[in-house]
Protein backbone atom coordinates (compact mmCIF):
# COMPACT_ATOMS: atom_id res chain seq x y z
CA UNK A 1 0.00 0.00 0.00
CA UNK A 2 1.20 3.49 -1.20
CA UNK A 3 1.89 5.89 1.65
CA UNK A 4 -0.86 8.08 0.26
CA UNK A 5 -3.66 5.02 0.82
CA UNK A 6 -2.34 4.79 4.14
CA UNK A 7 -3.25 8.35 5.29
CA UNK A 8 -6.19 8.04 3.45
CA UNK A 9 -7.35 4.75 5.30
CA UNK A 10 -5.81 6.64 8.49
CA UNK A 11 -8.78 9.04 8.21
CA UNK A 12 -11.32 6.54 8.97
CA UNK A 13 -8.98 5.24 11.84
CA UNK A 14 -10.69 4.58 15.41
CA UNK A 15 -8.94 7.04 17.33
CA UNK A 16 -9.93 11.16 16.15
CA UNK A 17 -6.10 12.12 16.93
CA UNK A 18 -4.90 9.46 14.13
CA UNK A 19 -7.56 11.06 11.81
CA UNK A 20 -6.86 14.73 12.50
CA UNK A 21 -3.26 13.84 11.66
CA UNK A 22 -3.68 12.47 8.68
CA UNK A 23 -5.76 15.26 7.48
CA UNK A 24 -3.47 17.35 8.31
CA UNK A 25 -0.58 15.62 6.27
CA UNK A 26 -2.82 15.20 3.06
CA UNK A 27 -2.88 18.71 3.10
CA UNK A 28 0.72 19.07 2.95
CA UNK A 29 1.31 16.72 -0.01
CA UNK A 30 -1.68 17.76 -1.71
CA UNK A 31 -2.49 14.98 -3.71
CA UNK A 32 -5.79 15.36 -5.74
CA UNK A 33 -6.80 11.90 -4.39
CA UNK A 34 -7.13 13.00 -0.87
CA UNK A 35 -10.08 15.66 -1.60
CA UNK A 36 -13.11 12.73 -1.91
CA UNK A 37 -11.98 11.46 1.49
CA UNK A 38 -10.97 14.77 2.87
CA UNK A 39 -15.00 15.63 1.69
CA UNK A 40 -16.23 12.48 3.80
CA UNK A 41 -14.21 13.97 6.47
CA UNK A 42 -16.31 17.40 6.70
CA UNK A 43 -18.92 14.98 7.88
CA UNK A 44 -16.33 13.53 10.85
CA UNK A 45 -18.29 13.88 14.73
CA UNK A 46 -14.64 15.35 16.04
CA UNK A 47 -14.73 19.16 15.24
CA UNK A 48 -10.34 18.66 15.13
CA UNK A 49 -11.05 16.32 12.79
CA UNK A 50 -13.52 18.61 10.41
CA UNK A 51 -11.19 21.51 11.12
CA UNK A 52 -8.00 19.61 9.70
CA UNK A 53 -10.08 17.99 6.80
CA UNK A 54 -11.26 21.65 6.08
CA UNK A 55 -7.70 23.04 6.27
CA UNK A 56 -6.42 20.50 4.07
CA UNK A 57 -8.81 21.51 1.81
CA UNK A 58 -7.87 24.73 1.54
CA UNK A 59 -4.34 23.62 1.00
CA UNK A 60 -5.37 21.48 -1.86
CA UNK A 61 -7.72 23.93 -3.43
CA UNK A 62 -9.56 21.58 -5.95
CA UNK A 63 -13.12 23.23 -6.89
CA UNK A 64 -14.50 20.11 -6.46
CA UNK A 65 -14.77 20.69 -2.41
CA UNK A 66 -16.69 23.99 -3.17
CA UNK A 67 -19.88 22.77 -3.20
CA UNK A 68 -19.34 20.05 -0.05
CA UNK A 69 -17.70 22.99 1.78
CA UNK A 70 -20.23 25.06 0.98
CA UNK A 71 -22.99 22.26 2.40
CA UNK A 72 -20.85 22.33 5.54
CA UNK A 73 -21.24 25.50 6.43
CA UNK A 74 -23.99 24.45 8.88
CA UNK A 75 -20.94 23.03 10.73
CA UNK A 76 -22.27 23.86 14.72
CA UNK A 77 -18.97 25.09 15.51
CA UNK A 78 -18.32 28.72 15.08
CA UNK A 79 -14.18 27.70 14.88
CA UNK A 80 -14.84 25.56 11.74
CA UNK A 81 -17.67 27.67 9.70
CA UNK A 82 -15.15 30.33 9.72
CA UNK A 83 -12.45 28.06 8.59
CA UNK A 84 -14.79 26.70 5.67
CA UNK A 85 -15.03 30.72 4.85
CA UNK A 86 -11.62 31.08 4.55
CA UNK A 87 -10.94 27.95 2.73
CA UNK A 88 -13.99 28.88 0.43
CA UNK A 89 -12.67 32.51 -0.35
CA UNK A 90 -9.44 30.77 -1.05
CA UNK A 91 -10.47 28.18 -3.82
CA UNK A 92 -13.05 30.49 -5.22
CA UNK A 93 -13.27 33.96 -4.38
CA UNK A 94 -16.55 34.33 -6.02
CA UNK A 95 -18.31 31.18 -4.44
CA UNK A 96 -21.21 32.85 -2.68
CA UNK A 97 -22.62 33.56 -6.43
CA UNK A 98 -22.19 30.10 -7.10
CA UNK A 99 -25.03 27.67 -8.25
CA UNK A 100 -24.28 25.13 -5.39
CA UNK A 101 -24.57 28.06 -2.89
CA UNK A 102 -27.87 29.73 -3.89
CA UNK A 103 -29.59 26.11 -3.61
CA UNK A 104 -27.66 25.73 0.17
CA UNK A 105 -29.30 29.22 0.90
CA UNK A 106 -32.59 26.82 0.80
CA UNK A 107 -31.25 24.26 2.80
CA UNK A 108 -30.55 26.93 5.63
CA UNK A 109 -33.46 28.84 5.61
CA UNK A 110 -35.40 25.62 5.53
CA UNK A 111 -33.50 24.98 8.54
CA UNK A 112 -33.95 28.01 10.58
CA UNK A 113 -37.89 27.60 9.43
CA UNK A 114 -37.79 23.95 10.70
CA UNK A 115 -39.55 23.87 14.26
CA UNK A 116 -38.91 20.12 14.82
CA UNK A 117 -34.90 20.95 15.03
CA UNK A 118 -33.27 22.36 17.55
CA UNK A 119 -31.76 25.34 18.58
CA UNK A 120 -28.29 24.33 17.78
CA UNK A 121 -29.27 23.88 14.43
CA UNK A 122 -31.52 26.93 13.58
CA UNK A 123 -28.42 29.09 15.31
CA UNK A 124 -25.65 27.16 12.72
CA UNK A 125 -28.05 28.11 10.07
CA UNK A 126 -28.41 31.39 11.06
CA UNK A 127 -24.63 31.40 10.89
CA UNK A 128 -24.07 30.05 7.76
CA UNK A 129 -26.41 32.24 5.66
CA UNK A 130 -24.86 35.39 7.45
CA UNK A 131 -21.54 33.81 5.93
CA UNK A 132 -23.01 33.05 2.45
CA UNK A 133 -24.92 36.54 2.51
CA UNK A 134 -27.95 36.21 0.27
CA UNK A 135 -30.45 38.86 0.42
CA UNK A 136 -32.79 35.79 0.59
CA UNK A 137 -31.84 35.53 3.87
CA UNK A 138 -32.82 39.14 5.50
CA UNK A 139 -36.25 38.23 6.23
CA UNK A 140 -36.59 35.12 7.87
CA UNK A 141 -33.13 36.06 9.41
CA UNK A 142 -35.55 39.37 11.03
CA UNK A 143 -38.09 37.24 11.92
CA UNK A 144 -35.22 34.72 14.05
CA UNK A 145 -34.73 38.21 16.22
CA UNK A 146 -37.85 37.06 18.12
CA UNK A 147 -37.08 33.40 18.70
CA UNK A 148 -37.65 32.52 21.95
CA UNK A 149 -34.45 31.43 22.45
CA UNK A 150 -31.53 33.62 22.48
CA UNK A 151 -28.78 31.66 20.81
CA UNK A 152 -30.94 31.87 18.02
CA UNK A 153 -31.49 35.61 18.24
CA UNK A 154 -27.74 36.61 18.73
CA UNK A 155 -27.06 34.26 16.04
CA UNK A 156 -29.38 35.94 13.69
CA UNK A 157 -28.45 39.49 14.85
CA UNK A 158 -24.44 38.31 14.12
CA UNK A 159 -25.73 36.98 10.49
CA UNK A 160 -27.90 40.19 9.79
CA UNK A 161 -24.90 42.38 10.58
CA UNK A 162 -23.06 39.67 8.26
CA UNK A 163 -25.10 40.78 5.25
CA UNK A 164 -25.08 44.15 5.56
CA UNK A 165 -28.90 44.60 4.31
CA UNK A 166 -30.76 47.96 5.29
CA UNK A 167 -33.77 45.90 5.45
CA UNK A 168 -32.50 45.08 9.12
CA UNK A 169 -32.11 48.17 10.67
CA UNK A 170 -35.41 48.80 12.32
CA UNK A 171 -35.29 45.58 13.52
CA UNK A 172 -32.04 45.24 15.18
CA UNK A 173 -32.83 49.08 16.35
CA UNK A 174 -35.74 46.75 18.37
CA UNK A 175 -33.18 44.00 19.12
CA UNK A 176 -31.21 46.81 21.14
CA UNK A 177 -34.07 45.83 23.92
CA UNK A 178 -33.79 42.40 24.07
CA UNK A 179 -33.82 40.98 27.40
CA UNK A 180 -30.26 38.74 26.93
CA UNK A 181 -26.94 41.31 26.96
CA UNK A 182 -25.30 38.99 23.86
CA UNK A 183 -28.10 39.84 21.80
CA UNK A 184 -27.76 43.22 22.39
CA UNK A 185 -24.27 43.71 21.85
CA UNK A 186 -24.47 41.17 18.57
CA UNK A 187 -27.38 43.97 17.64
CA UNK A 188 -25.24 47.23 18.47
CA UNK A 189 -22.37 45.33 16.35
CA UNK A 190 -24.50 44.47 13.35
CA UNK A 191 -25.98 47.80 12.96
CA UNK A 192 -22.50 49.12 12.96
CA UNK A 193 -21.97 47.30 10.31
CA UNK A 194 -24.99 47.97 8.26
CA UNK A 195 -25.16 51.74 9.00
CA UNK A 196 -22.75 54.14 11.09
CA UNK A 197 -25.74 56.40 11.08
CA UNK A 198 -28.20 53.96 12.42
CA UNK A 199 -27.86 56.27 16.18
CA UNK A 200 -29.63 59.10 14.04
CA UNK A 201 -32.13 56.57 12.30
CA UNK A 202 -33.05 55.37 15.90
CA UNK A 203 -33.35 59.46 17.30
CA UNK A 204 -35.51 59.77 14.65
CA UNK A 205 -38.00 56.74 14.94
CA UNK A 206 -38.30 57.97 18.52
CA UNK A 207 -39.28 61.38 17.42
CA UNK A 208 -41.62 59.86 15.11
CA UNK A 209 -43.34 58.02 17.89
CA UNK A 210 -43.38 60.36 20.48
CA UNK B 1 -30.82 15.59 4.32
CA UNK B 2 -32.24 17.89 1.80
CA UNK B 3 -34.69 19.93 3.79
CA UNK B 4 -36.10 21.92 0.49
CA UNK B 5 -36.74 18.79 -1.08
CA UNK B 6 -38.81 17.84 1.92
CA UNK B 7 -40.51 20.60 1.99
CA UNK B 8 -41.46 19.91 -1.85
CA UNK B 9 -42.49 16.25 -1.18
CA UNK B 10 -44.86 17.81 1.89
CA UNK B 11 -46.33 20.14 -0.45
CA UNK B 12 -47.15 17.91 -3.00
CA UNK B 13 -48.19 14.53 -0.51
CA UNK B 14 -52.07 14.45 -1.25
CA UNK B 15 -52.32 11.92 1.82
CA UNK B 16 -50.70 15.01 4.08
CA UNK B 17 -52.91 17.41 5.91
CA UNK B 18 -54.00 20.65 4.50
CA UNK B 19 -52.22 22.50 7.17
CA UNK B 20 -49.35 20.84 7.15
CA UNK B 21 -49.04 21.37 3.29
CA UNK B 22 -50.02 25.02 3.66
CA UNK B 23 -47.19 25.09 6.32
CA UNK B 24 -44.45 23.72 3.01
CA UNK B 25 -46.25 26.29 1.52
CA UNK B 26 -45.50 29.37 3.04
CA UNK B 27 -41.86 28.37 4.04
CA UNK B 28 -41.27 27.69 0.42
CA UNK B 29 -42.18 31.52 0.14
CA UNK B 30 -40.21 32.57 2.87
CA UNK B 31 -37.21 30.63 1.17
CA UNK B 32 -37.89 32.28 -2.35
CA UNK B 33 -36.47 29.72 -4.00
CA UNK B 34 -37.60 29.55 -7.83
CA UNK B 35 -37.52 25.62 -8.23
CA UNK B 36 -40.63 25.65 -5.88
CA UNK B 37 -42.67 27.50 -8.85
CA UNK B 38 -43.34 24.58 -10.79
CA UNK B 39 -44.76 22.47 -8.03
CA UNK B 40 -46.74 25.26 -6.15
CA UNK B 41 -48.40 26.18 -9.59
CA UNK B 42 -49.29 22.65 -9.74
CA UNK B 43 -50.77 22.77 -6.38
CA UNK B 44 -53.36 25.60 -7.58
CA UNK B 45 -55.29 22.80 -8.74
CA UNK B 46 -55.78 20.71 -5.77
CA UNK B 47 -59.01 21.85 -4.32
CA UNK B 48 -58.71 23.07 -1.21
CA UNK B 49 -59.28 26.95 -0.53
CA UNK B 50 -56.82 27.24 2.61
CA UNK B 51 -53.96 25.58 0.84
CA UNK B 52 -54.88 27.84 -2.88
CA UNK B 53 -54.36 30.82 -0.78
CA UNK B 54 -51.53 29.87 0.68
CA UNK B 55 -49.97 28.59 -2.33
CA UNK B 56 -50.75 31.83 -3.87
CA UNK B 57 -49.27 33.77 -1.41
CA UNK B 58 -46.03 31.65 -1.95
CA UNK B 59 -45.85 32.20 -5.47
CA UNK B 60 -46.25 36.21 -4.81
CA UNK B 61 -43.53 36.05 -2.49
CA UNK B 62 -40.93 34.03 -4.57
CA UNK B 63 -42.07 35.88 -8.22
CA UNK B 64 -44.23 38.27 -8.29
CA UNK B 65 -44.63 37.87 -12.08
CA UNK B 66 -45.43 34.17 -11.56
CA UNK B 67 -48.60 34.34 -14.07
CA UNK B 68 -45.53 34.89 -16.29
CA UNK B 69 -43.53 32.53 -15.59
CA UNK B 70 -42.56 29.26 -17.69
CA UNK B 71 -43.78 27.14 -15.24
CA UNK B 72 -47.51 29.08 -15.39
CA UNK B 73 -47.81 28.38 -19.01
CA UNK B 74 -46.66 24.78 -18.52
CA UNK B 75 -49.22 24.13 -16.10
CA UNK B 76 -52.45 26.01 -18.05
CA UNK B 77 -52.23 23.17 -20.54
CA UNK B 78 -52.47 20.76 -17.90
CA UNK B 79 -55.44 22.77 -16.01
CA UNK B 80 -57.17 23.38 -19.29
CA UNK B 81 -56.93 19.63 -20.44
CA UNK B 82 -57.92 18.67 -16.68
CA UNK B 83 -61.11 20.59 -17.50
CA UNK B 84 -61.90 19.70 -20.54
CA UNK B 85 -61.88 15.65 -19.47
CA UNK B 86 -65.13 14.57 -18.65
CA UNK B 87 -64.04 11.74 -17.14
CA UNK B 88 -62.31 13.60 -13.89
CA UNK B 89 -64.40 14.43 -11.34
CA UNK B 90 -66.14 17.40 -11.02
CA UNK B 91 -63.65 18.76 -7.95
CA UNK B 92 -60.76 18.37 -10.02
CA UNK B 93 -62.49 20.47 -12.73
CA UNK B 94 -63.51 22.96 -10.47
CA UNK B 95 -60.11 23.65 -9.04
CA UNK B 96 -58.83 23.32 -12.42
CA UNK B 97 -61.26 26.59 -13.24
CA UNK B 98 -60.18 27.82 -9.64
CA UNK B 99 -56.21 28.09 -10.62
CA UNK B 100 -56.70 28.97 -14.58
CA UNK B 101 -58.66 32.35 -13.34
CA UNK B 102 -55.84 32.65 -10.90
CA UNK B 103 -53.46 32.75 -14.01
CA UNK B 104 -55.41 34.75 -16.05
CA UNK B 105 -54.62 33.58 -19.71
CA UNK B 106 -56.23 34.47 -22.28
CA UNK B 107 -55.99 30.63 -23.91
CA UNK B 108 -58.40 29.93 -21.37
CA UNK B 109 -61.41 31.69 -22.66
CA UNK B 110 -62.42 29.50 -25.01
CA UNK B 111 -62.64 26.32 -22.87
CA UNK B 112 -64.29 28.45 -20.64
CA UNK B 113 -66.85 29.18 -22.65
CA UNK B 114 -67.40 25.65 -23.97
CA UNK B 115 -67.67 25.01 -19.95
CA UNK B 116 -70.94 27.27 -19.77
CA UNK B 117 -72.45 24.19 -21.19
CA UNK B 118 -71.16 21.68 -18.32
CA UNK B 119 -73.24 18.76 -17.11
CA UNK B 120 -72.32 20.07 -13.79
CA UNK B 121 -73.43 23.29 -12.31
CA UNK B 122 -70.56 23.95 -10.05
CA UNK B 123 -68.56 24.01 -13.22
CA UNK B 124 -70.56 26.28 -14.94
CA UNK B 125 -71.23 29.15 -12.65
CA UNK B 126 -67.10 28.51 -11.82
CA UNK B 127 -66.57 29.44 -15.76
CA UNK B 128 -69.22 32.49 -15.93
CA UNK B 129 -67.75 33.84 -13.32
CA UNK B 130 -63.73 33.13 -14.33
CA UNK B 131 -64.90 34.92 -17.17
CA UNK B 132 -65.75 38.01 -15.51
CA UNK B 133 -62.56 37.87 -14.09
CA UNK B 134 -60.38 37.05 -17.77
CA UNK B 135 -62.30 40.14 -18.79
CA UNK B 136 -61.82 39.19 -22.50
CA UNK B 137 -64.39 40.09 -24.77
CA UNK B 138 -64.72 37.07 -26.92
CA UNK B 139 -66.67 36.09 -23.80
CA UNK B 140 -69.41 38.58 -24.43
CA UNK B 141 -71.68 37.01 -26.71
CA UNK B 142 -71.84 33.87 -25.40
CA UNK B 143 -72.61 35.24 -21.64
CA UNK B 144 -75.32 36.96 -23.35
CA UNK B 145 -76.69 33.68 -24.86
CA UNK B 146 -76.90 32.52 -20.96
CA UNK B 147 -78.43 35.56 -19.79
CA UNK B 148 -81.30 34.90 -22.41
CA UNK B 149 -80.77 31.63 -21.85
CA UNK B 150 -82.64 29.61 -18.90
CA UNK B 151 -79.92 28.38 -17.04
CA UNK B 152 -81.53 30.31 -13.74
CA UNK B 153 -78.62 29.28 -11.42
CA UNK B 154 -76.20 31.23 -13.27
CA UNK B 155 -77.77 33.60 -15.10
CA UNK B 156 -77.21 36.20 -12.41
CA UNK B 157 -73.74 35.35 -12.56
CA UNK B 158 -73.08 36.21 -16.24
CA UNK B 159 -74.58 39.36 -15.49
CA UNK B 160 -72.24 39.79 -13.09
CA UNK B 161 -69.67 38.74 -15.84
CA UNK B 162 -71.14 41.12 -19.08
CA UNK B 163 -70.73 44.29 -15.74
CA UNK B 164 -67.42 43.73 -15.47
CA UNK B 165 -66.12 43.11 -18.67
CA UNK B 166 -68.13 46.53 -19.89
CA UNK B 167 -68.62 45.61 -23.23
CA UNK B 168 -71.23 48.13 -24.81
CA UNK B 169 -72.76 45.08 -26.40
CA UNK B 170 -73.89 44.16 -23.47
CA UNK B 171 -75.71 47.48 -22.75
CA UNK B 172 -79.26 46.39 -24.68
CA UNK B 173 -79.46 42.74 -23.08
CA UNK B 174 -79.17 44.11 -19.63
CA UNK B 175 -81.78 46.64 -20.17
CA UNK B 176 -84.01 44.01 -21.45
CA UNK B 177 -83.31 42.00 -18.13
CA UNK B 178 -84.44 44.90 -16.26
CA UNK B 179 -87.76 43.30 -16.61
CA UNK B 180 -86.48 39.37 -15.36
CA UNK B 181 -88.42 37.65 -13.64
CA UNK B 182 -85.47 36.95 -11.43
CA UNK B 183 -84.52 38.99 -8.52
CA UNK B 184 -80.98 38.04 -8.80
CA UNK B 185 -81.03 38.63 -12.03
CA UNK B 186 -83.13 42.41 -11.92
CA UNK B 187 -80.18 43.13 -8.67
CA UNK B 188 -77.03 42.41 -11.14
CA UNK B 189 -78.49 43.72 -13.94
CA UNK B 190 -78.79 47.29 -11.94
CA UNK B 191 -75.99 46.82 -10.32
CA UNK B 192 -74.45 46.19 -14.17
CA UNK B 193 -76.44 49.26 -15.60
CA UNK B 194 -74.36 51.84 -13.09
CA UNK B 195 -71.17 51.11 -14.25
CA UNK B 196 -72.33 51.04 -18.07
CA UNK B 197 -73.49 54.81 -17.50
CA UNK B 198 -75.66 54.26 -20.66
CA UNK B 199 -78.12 56.66 -21.89
CA UNK B 200 -80.42 54.18 -22.90
CA UNK B 201 -80.54 52.75 -19.62
CA UNK B 202 -82.18 55.98 -18.85
CA UNK B 203 -86.05 55.17 -18.52
CA UNK B 204 -86.04 51.67 -17.86
CA UNK B 205 -83.89 52.84 -14.45
CA UNK B 206 -86.46 54.99 -13.71
CA UNK B 207 -89.09 52.87 -14.15
CA UNK B 208 -86.29 50.56 -11.56
CA UNK B 209 -86.85 52.95 -8.81
CA UNK B 210 -90.18 51.69 -7.87
CA UNK B 211 -88.95 47.84 -8.30
CA UNK B 212 -90.07 45.37 -5.51
CA UNK B 213 -86.41 44.98 -4.65
CA UNK B 214 -84.27 46.83 -2.13
CA UNK B 215 -81.25 46.29 -4.12
CA UNK B 216 -82.47 47.10 -7.17
CA UNK B 217 -84.10 50.40 -6.02
CA UNK B 218 -80.55 51.26 -4.35
CA UNK B 219 -78.21 50.31 -7.53
CA UNK B 220 -81.10 52.01 -10.01
CA UNK B 221 -80.53 55.16 -8.28
CA UNK B 222 -77.52 55.15 -7.91
CA UNK B 223 -77.09 54.29 -11.81
CA UNK B 224 -78.79 57.46 -12.78
CA UNK B 225 -76.80 59.56 -10.65
CA UNK B 226 -73.73 58.99 -13.20
CA UNK B 227 -75.92 58.17 -16.31
CA UNK B 228 -74.77 60.14 -19.11
CA UNK B 229 -77.58 61.92 -21.34
CA UNK B 230 -80.72 63.94 -19.99
CA UNK B 231 -80.11 63.33 -16.43
CA UNK B 232 -82.85 65.91 -15.81
CA UNK B 233 -85.83 63.43 -16.38
CA UNK B 234 -84.59 61.84 -13.29
CA UNK B 235 -84.54 64.16 -10.66
CA UNK B 236 -88.33 63.78 -10.39
CA UNK B 237 -88.32 60.56 -9.78
CA UNK B 238 -84.93 60.37 -7.50
CA UNK B 239 -86.87 62.89 -5.12
CA UNK B 240 -89.57 60.78 -5.06
CA UNK B 241 -86.93 57.77 -3.68
CA UNK B 242 -85.77 60.18 -0.96
CA UNK B 243 -89.03 58.84 1.01
CA UNK B 244 -88.29 55.55 0.13
CA UNK B 245 -89.25 52.84 2.88
CA UNK B 246 -85.63 51.76 3.12
CA UNK B 247 -82.87 54.02 4.32
CA UNK B 248 -80.23 52.25 1.80
CA UNK B 249 -82.36 53.44 -1.12
CA UNK B 250 -82.71 56.96 0.27
CA UNK B 251 -79.14 57.65 0.80
CA UNK B 252 -78.74 56.19 -2.95
CA UNK B 253 -81.00 59.04 -4.25
CA UNK B 254 -79.68 61.67 -2.10
CA UNK B 255 -76.27 60.81 -3.44
CA UNK B 256 -77.45 60.51 -6.70
CA UNK B 257 -79.15 64.05 -7.01
CA UNK B 258 -76.19 65.41 -5.38
CA UNK B 259 -74.66 64.34 -8.16
CA UNK B 260 -77.25 65.71 -10.67
CA UNK B 261 -77.75 69.02 -9.03
CA UNK B 262 -75.45 69.38 -6.84
CA UNK B 263 -74.54 68.71 -2.91
CA UNK B 264 -76.29 72.26 -1.72
CA UNK B 265 -79.56 72.22 -3.43
CA UNK B 266 -80.00 68.75 -2.15
CA UNK B 267 -79.27 69.27 1.15
CA UNK B 268 -82.23 72.68 0.99
CA UNK B 269 -84.32 70.03 -0.79
CA UNK B 270 -84.56 67.35 1.77
CA UNK B 271 -84.83 69.99 4.72
CA UNK B 272 -88.08 71.04 2.53
CA UNK B 273 -89.30 67.45 2.49
CA UNK B 274 -88.31 66.63 5.42
CA UNK B 275 -91.82 66.19 6.49
CA UNK B 276 -93.58 63.90 4.64
CA UNK B 277 -96.61 65.52 4.26
CA UNK B 278 -95.49 68.31 3.18
CA UNK B 279 -93.90 65.82 0.38
CA UNK B 280 -97.64 65.34 -0.37
CA UNK B 281 -98.63 68.91 -0.61
CA UNK B 282 -96.18 70.01 -2.23
CA UNK B 283 -94.49 68.36 -6.06
CA UNK B 284 -90.68 67.80 -5.80
CA UNK B 285 -90.82 69.91 -9.17
CA UNK B 286 -92.06 73.07 -7.30
CA UNK B 287 -89.31 72.52 -4.42
CA UNK B 288 -86.84 72.30 -6.98
CA UNK B 289 -88.43 75.45 -9.12
CA UNK B 290 -87.61 77.44 -5.43
CA UNK B 291 -83.81 75.90 -4.82
CA UNK B 292 -82.24 76.20 -7.79
CA UNK B 293 -84.70 77.13 -11.36
CA UNK B 294 -82.38 76.50 -13.53
CA UNK B 295 -82.71 72.74 -13.30
CA UNK B 296 -84.53 71.94 -16.03
CA UNK B 297 -81.47 72.64 -18.06
CA UNK B 298 -79.14 70.45 -16.75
Amino acid sequence: MSRITELIEALKDGDASVRKRAAEKLGLIKDPRAVEPLIAALEDEYRDVRYAAVEALGKIKNPRAVEPLINALGDWREDVRLAIKETLDTINPNWRDSKEAKLQVSEFIAALLDEYEDDDIHSAAARALGLIQDPRAVEPLINALKDKNKHVRYAAAVALGDIQDSRAVEPLIDALKDKDGYVRSAAEHALNEITPDWRDLKEAKLQHQS
Amino acid sequence: MNRFKTLINELQDNSSSVQSRCEAARKLGIIGDPRAVKPLIAALGDGDQKLFSAVKDALDKINPDWRNSTEANNQISEFIACLIDNSETTLARRSAIQALREIKDSRVVEPLITALRDEDGGVRSMAANALGIIEDPRAVEPLIAVLRGEDDGIRHIAVWALGKIGDPRAVEPLIAALKDENVLVRMYVSEALRQFADPRALEPLITALRDEDISVRRYAAEALGIIAGPRARAVEPLIAALCDENEEVCTSAAWALDNIIGPRAVDALIATLIDRDELVSRTAAESLDEISPAWRDL
